[in-house]
């Protein structure tokens, strides 16, 4: 029908060869072009459930490498990539859509049911939920994987060119992302509570600050391992996992702060956190307080029989002290902390991080006065509160 | 080689005819003046000359009535004969004259005195104040009749134009029925023929001179003309548009008719224009009530009524044909034919457009983009069909067989998240209407079938197109009764009933909803110069109360006092509702979330929605001189339980979905509004014809809304109202062939306020701002009328003035010239 259009065009002298301009809607929704990353997931094993592919930019990576959150998120169903039983080898496609340009890097971790492979009882189904702190790491069986060289395990960076002048971006293919069970996380996430704290239901106040109150002393908490099964939150198997840390890999324990101390794993980060409420509980500003592990920590399970420090030994506790010292470090330019004068008022949480990459923070959605106001469908869990309070 | 073979034949055309009833309605009322003042000769060409301009058959009553005065028997009788052919109301009455005439003829050739007409008693030979006093009780005389008349079938005779017939639905311009004659008649205001005048609402007419001066290539272009109206055009085939503010995507204020058959779309709650099975040539006027209309026409009437009236069966010529091409790939073409045969006429019609889009969301050459039509550049392709049959067995009794069907591809730009789809489908529809005397029956049946997706889709990313099958089935019985009950009284009552069922991907299951109406308005005229129009309308509605059934109440009143026949004052309180579309009760959408392969938003309808309210309290002003037409409105509307979807809120766990193989991030529900919207504003129109076959037309509109809210700064519809909008017109008929016209229209600036996900993570829901500048639009339209006016050559320009955008996703209006050829036989 549209030739008779043609036609018409043609017959009255009026025909039109031009196309119709580009003009974008006022949001920009298609600025600056983008392009795909895709490819496949590998995987061989026993282990079932989803496999969520995490993609991050290579100038944030993610824990333990850094402190980098997902840029975006691709799932790869356990249908899609389970067509049969058996150990495999299995494979199956994944996409990230309308990624701009930019290097980045490929996690991943096959969120394990297994209650699908014959668990009974307590056996734990998938249960990452990507969109809360509490929700969206990996739990023990979990297995990780990446686009990594598989001799060093290292990220292996992607880039999406955008040529000068080019109208489209680059699409990637083929990018392999494997898994492997032998890697599989060997406990829980560091979830934990503050010894001796009990969170109140309401949101605190100026009047109520509801915290406990840093003054001009150091302050020392137990962090005591809290198993928590609740709801969404099931985190029976947490732990704290003890080791030197060597980020310079040269074979022996850092002393970052220079406090004659060896760095420990977890690392732990009291963050200040934004002063909006009940919200700001949830964000974080680029404020540190100076913190670390005290004295009392496991140095002596960490020795080998030399007594000398073992680099590759790891040591589960229960309870950990920190030692939170009335000192502020601005982080905002990482490559270049810088002490601060004065220690901000406000609320500060506190980041446990594992050397696997797991971490734990006070307070979350679970807090008390948090879940009530969100109603995120998460549970409301007694200490998950927690907060220092700056005055 | 067109433009030198119109030019040449400009030069040899011989004579000239254009909009008319403006000038009828002058060359009528001086003719009527020196007939009053004795000087028939002068009086009869004058009221010929009307006649010439625009046939009006009571115009041949008072040639004839005049011709009779100046005691010229032969003339009068062939006009009173004349008058007769058109079948009018008081036939007896005049051919029992028109008998006396011939008797004394016969009997006496000679000259006598004249045998007094029943219908009209003769003029004494007296002063001229006694004789406009006389001829102003005739016109009072003949209003009257008229109005309980309502508008009979009438016929020019001697000619192939047929009138159409008001006693169903609303008639033609042709049969502006009554004297005076020319007078603006309007039939939707209160579901009847009356004087614009008499309306309870703020009207507006747009006439066929009117649209084919303009040059407008659809419904919505046209409406800028309407004062307050707000036309937000999207794309070549997408527009919204609404009265008094509230407009947005899916524009749902505002109820559209097509010959008293709503064409709003009830699921998705908009009227897509291109789906009209008509074309613009079919249209014989369209009707605009500005403001709340429910108590009349139910849900979702809720800031005008608009009524397409299209050309009668039997009217207007034999045949005709138009051709159209332009810029933008633009062409369309339609053919009409109408006719009778015996009691019975007839009139089809078919058409065909298409139009490249204005402008492209993305180049073609993108990789992370994907279009889905296979010409990404169309903006319309539209095929339509339409036949109206009418059987008229006697005087007061009509039948009519009416069925129409469009085919179309177009754009259509939904709301929230989601930007411009394609939308590929047919709407068919089946009338019948029956009027038996005072009762008028109607019933319809209108049948969708379409299959939708965005036009640009993120490559790799599951589709989210649809498929939507609805049916629409509507009965009405109306029953019109005049009585005296301290003053004259006219009622009208009526009973509905209405079934609506979709099937559509978006919804989880087949939706199916009755709903049931039933309406009564009085007017009341206890005095002359008084008029109390009382109307009262319930709707009974499956979920209006909490989700389940529950009632609708739409009160209106309104008093209008009449300083002189031309000049009133008009005071209304109106209420009106708008109903849950089946989009806003029952859908449940899941789509990706662009960028994040592994989360999905949630978008869910909500049974339990309250309807929107509105109250309307109004103050009219109207006059008509005799160059000028004037009219103001000011009104103050509230406005309550907005129905909205609500801000993305994240979504609570769980959140894996094993059917689509993503985790839910967010999701909206349809909910009311708790605010209470207050508008105030207020609307100027003044028509002016400083010289014969000249017109001019300025409309200003002035609007703000307010809201009760806590935080009044996110008050969406306050910031996407422009506080000022201004229409101007001219138009030239020069009187031999050339048609000149221009119109300007100036619409405010605004603020769009849209929830969105974050730029940087599009897991995060935000609130997005785009201010929009205000624009001019301007078009233009030069055409030559040969051959007796059968062929018309006609070059029109739209969007003349520099590119825009009227809304922030919409396309970039550009500039287009079209070449247009119409004949008529």
């Amino acid at each position: 029908m549209r030739r008779l259009g043609v036609l018409l065009l043609l017959l009255l002298g009026a025909p039109d060869c031009f196309s119709p301009p580009v003009g974008p809607a006022d949001d920009q929704i298609g600025a600056p072009p983008k392009a795909s990353i895709s490819g496949q997931v590998f995987f061989t094993g026993q282990a079932r459930g989803e496999v969520i592919v995490l993609m991050y930019s290579a100038d944030d990576p993610p824990p333990p490498f850094g402190h980098g959150s997902p840029r975006s998120l691709a799932v790869v169903p356990r249908t899609r990539l389970f067509p049969s039983d058996g150990e495999g080898p299995f494979s199956a496609p994944f996409t990230f859509n309308l990624v701009p340009a930019g290097t980045y890097l490929l996690s991943a971790l096959l969120d394990r049911d297994e209650c699908a492979v014959g668990g009974v009882g307590g056996c734990r189904k998938s249960d990452l939920i990507p969109w809360f702190f509490a929700t969206n790491e990996p739990n023990a069986g979990d297995i990780p994987g990446g686009h990594v060289d598989l001799d060093s395990g290292s990220f292996l960076p992607i880039t999406i060119a955008s040529p000068a002048g080019a109208v489209s971006a680059t699409p990637v293919e083929g990018v392999a992302v494997t898994l492997d069970e032998r890697l599989a996380y060997p406990t829980d996430r560091p979830a934990f509570v503050v010894r001796g704290y009990s969170d109140s239901e309401n949101l605190p106040t100026a009047k109520a600050p509801g915290g406990m109150a840093l003054g001009d002393q150091m302050l020392a908490l137990t962090l005591e391992s809290a198993p928590l099964f609740s709801g969404a939150i099931d985190q029976r198997r947490s732990g704290f996992l003890v080791r030197y840390a060597d980020e310079d890999h040269d074979g022996k324990p850092d002393d970052s702060d220079a406090n004659g101390l060896p760095d420990l794993w977890p690392k732990i980060y009291v963050q200040k956190l934004a002063p909006a409420l009940p919200e700001g509980l949830l964000s974080t500003e680029p404020v540190l307080l100076a913190a670390g592990l005290g004295p009392d920590a496991p140095y002596a399970e960490l020795a080998g029989p030399d007594g000398a420090p073992d680099m590759e030994k790891t040591v589960q506790v229960q309870s950990l002290t920190l030692r939170v010292l009335p000192k502020a470090l601005d982080v905002s330019n990482p490559p270049a902390v810088r002490p601060l004068e004065a220690v901000p008022a406000g609320r500060y949480g506190i980041i446990v991080q594992q050397y696997t990459g797991q971490t734990w923070r006070v307070p979350n959605e679970s807090a008390p006065m948090l879940v009530k106001a969100s109603d995120l469908g998460l549970p409301s869990i007694p200490g998950q509160g927690f907060f220092i309070d700056k005055r | 080689m067109l433009v030198f073979i119109a030019l040449a034949l400009l030069l040899v055309s011989p004579q000239a005819r254009g909009d008319a009833r403006q000038d009828a309605r002058r060359d009528f009322k001086k003719g009527m003046e020196l007939i009053a003042a004795g000087q028939y000769d002068a009086g009869i060409a004058e009221l010929e000359a009307a006649y010439a301009i625009k046939p009006h058959p009571n115009v041949l009553y008072n040639i004839a009535r005049a011709h009779l005065d100046a005691g010229r028997v032969v003339e009068a009788l062939q006009h009173y004969r004349r008058y007769l052919a058109t079948e009018p109301r008081d036939r007896e009455v005049v051919a029992a004259t028109i008998a006396k005439l011939e008797v004394g003829l016969a009997q006496a050739r000679q000259p006598a005195p004249v045998p007094e007409p029943a219908a009209a008693p003769p003029v004494p030979a007296a002063a001229s104040e006694k004789r406009l006093a006389d001829l102003l009780a005739r016109l009072e005389d003949a209003v009257d009749r008229v109005e309980k008349l309502e508008a009979s079938p009438r016929e020019e005779p001697g000619a192939a134009r047929s009138a159409p017939q008001s006693l169903l639905e609303q008639p033609g311009s042709e049969v502006e029925a009554g004297l005076p004659a020319y007078e603006e008649m309007v039939f939707s205001a209160s579901r009847r023929a009356q004087s614009a005048l008499e309306a309870p609402v703020a009207t507006t007419v747009i006439t066929e001179e009117e649209i084919r001066l303009s040059g407008a290539q659809s419904v919505p272009e046209l409406l800028r003309r309407v004062p307050g109206a707000d036309v937000s055009i999207m794309g070549v085939a997408s527009a919204n548009v609404s009265m008094r503010g509230f407009n947005q995507r899916l524009s749902n204020k505002l109820l559209v008719l097509v010959d008293g058959r709503t064409v709003y779309e009830d699921f998705l709650g908009f009227t897509h224009w291109p789906l009209l099975p008509i074309s613009i040539e079919d249209i014989e006027r369209i009707e605009v009530m500005r403001g709340p209309g429910s108590t009349l026409y139910g849900a979702n009437a809720f800031m005008g009524v608009l009524n397409i009236i299209t050309k009668s069966a039997g009217a207007g010529s034999r045949a005709t044909a138009h051709l159209l091409a332009g810029t933008g790939d633009s062409a369309g073409a339609s053919l009409s034919t109408s006719g009778r045969e015996g009691r019975v006429r007839y009139r089809a019609s078919f058409g065909y457009q298409q139009a490249d889009k204005w402008s492209v969301d993305f180049s073609d050459d993108r990789a992370d983009v994907t279009p889905t039509a296979k010409d990404p550049t169309l903006g319309l392709r539209a095929m339509k069909a339409n036949m109206v049959v009418d059987f008229v067995p006697a005087p007061a009794a009509r039948f009519a067989l009416s069925g129409g069907t469009a085919q179309i591809f177009s754009e259509l730009y939904p709301s929230g998240l989601l930007r411009n789809f394609n939308y590929d489908g047919t709407e068919s529809y089946l009338k019948a209407d029956a009027a038996l005397g005072a009762l008028k029956l109607k019933t319809f049946w209108t049948h969708s079938q379409a299959t939708s997706e965005p036009q640009y889709w993120s490559t790799g990313t599951p589709s989210i197109a649809s498929e939507l099958t609805s049916d629409i089935v509507d009965a009405e019985v109306q029953i019109d009764s005049d009585f005296t009950l301290v003053g004259d009284n006219r009622l009208v009552a009526g009973l509905g009933w209405r079934m609506k069922r979709a099937r559509w991907t978006y919804l989880p299951e087949l939706a199916l909803e009755h709903h049931f109406s039933a309406f009564v308005q009085d007017e009341w005229r206890p005095w002359k110069p008084l008029m109390i129009v009382g109307s009262y309308r319930i709707d009974r509605h499956p979920l209006l109360d909490e989700g389940q059934p529950g009632f609708a109440h739409s009160p209106r009143g309104a008093v209008l006092l009449f300083f002189t026949p031309t000049l009133v004052l008009r005071g209304s309180v109106s209420t009106a509702f708008r109903v849950p579309t089946f989009l806003e009760s029952y859908l449940d959408l899941r789509l990706p979330v662009a960028g994040v392969d592994g989360a999905e938003m949630r978008i869910v309808g909500n049974p339990r929605l309250k309807p929107e309210q509105i109250f309307n309290l109004e103050l009219g002003f109207s006059a008509v001189f005799d160059r000028v037409t004037f009219e103001l409105a000011a009104y103050r509307s509230q406005v309550h339980d907005l129905m909205q979807f609500g801000a993305l809120i994240p979504a609570s766990a769980p959140t894996w979905n094993p059917e689509t193989g993503r985790h839910l991030a967010f999701s909206a529900t349809s909910e009311n509004d708790p605010a209470v919207f207050t508008a105030l504003g207020a609307e100027v129109g003044v028509k002016a014809s400083p010289f014969d076959r000249t017109d001019l037309r300025l409309n200003v509109a002035l609007e703000n809304v307010s809201t009760d809210a806590a935080d009044s700064e996110e008050c969406v519809p306050c910031s996407q109202v422009p506080f000022l909008k201004v229409f101007g017109s001219a138009t030239a008929r020069l009187a031999r062939f050339l048609d000149l016209s221009a119109d300007a229209s100036y619409v405010g600036g605004t603020t769009w306020v849209q929830s969105e996900t974050a730029k940087d993570d599009p897991t995060l829901p935000m609130i997005a701002t785009y201010p929009l500048k205000g624009y001019v639009v301007v078009n233009a339209r030069l055409a030559a009328r040969l051959l007796d006016d059968r062929l018309a050559l006609a070059l029109v320009g739209t969007n003349l003035a520099s590119m825009h955008k009227e809304h922030p996703f919409g396309n970039f209006v550009e500039r287009r010239l079209f070449l247009s050829l119409g004949g008529a036989l």
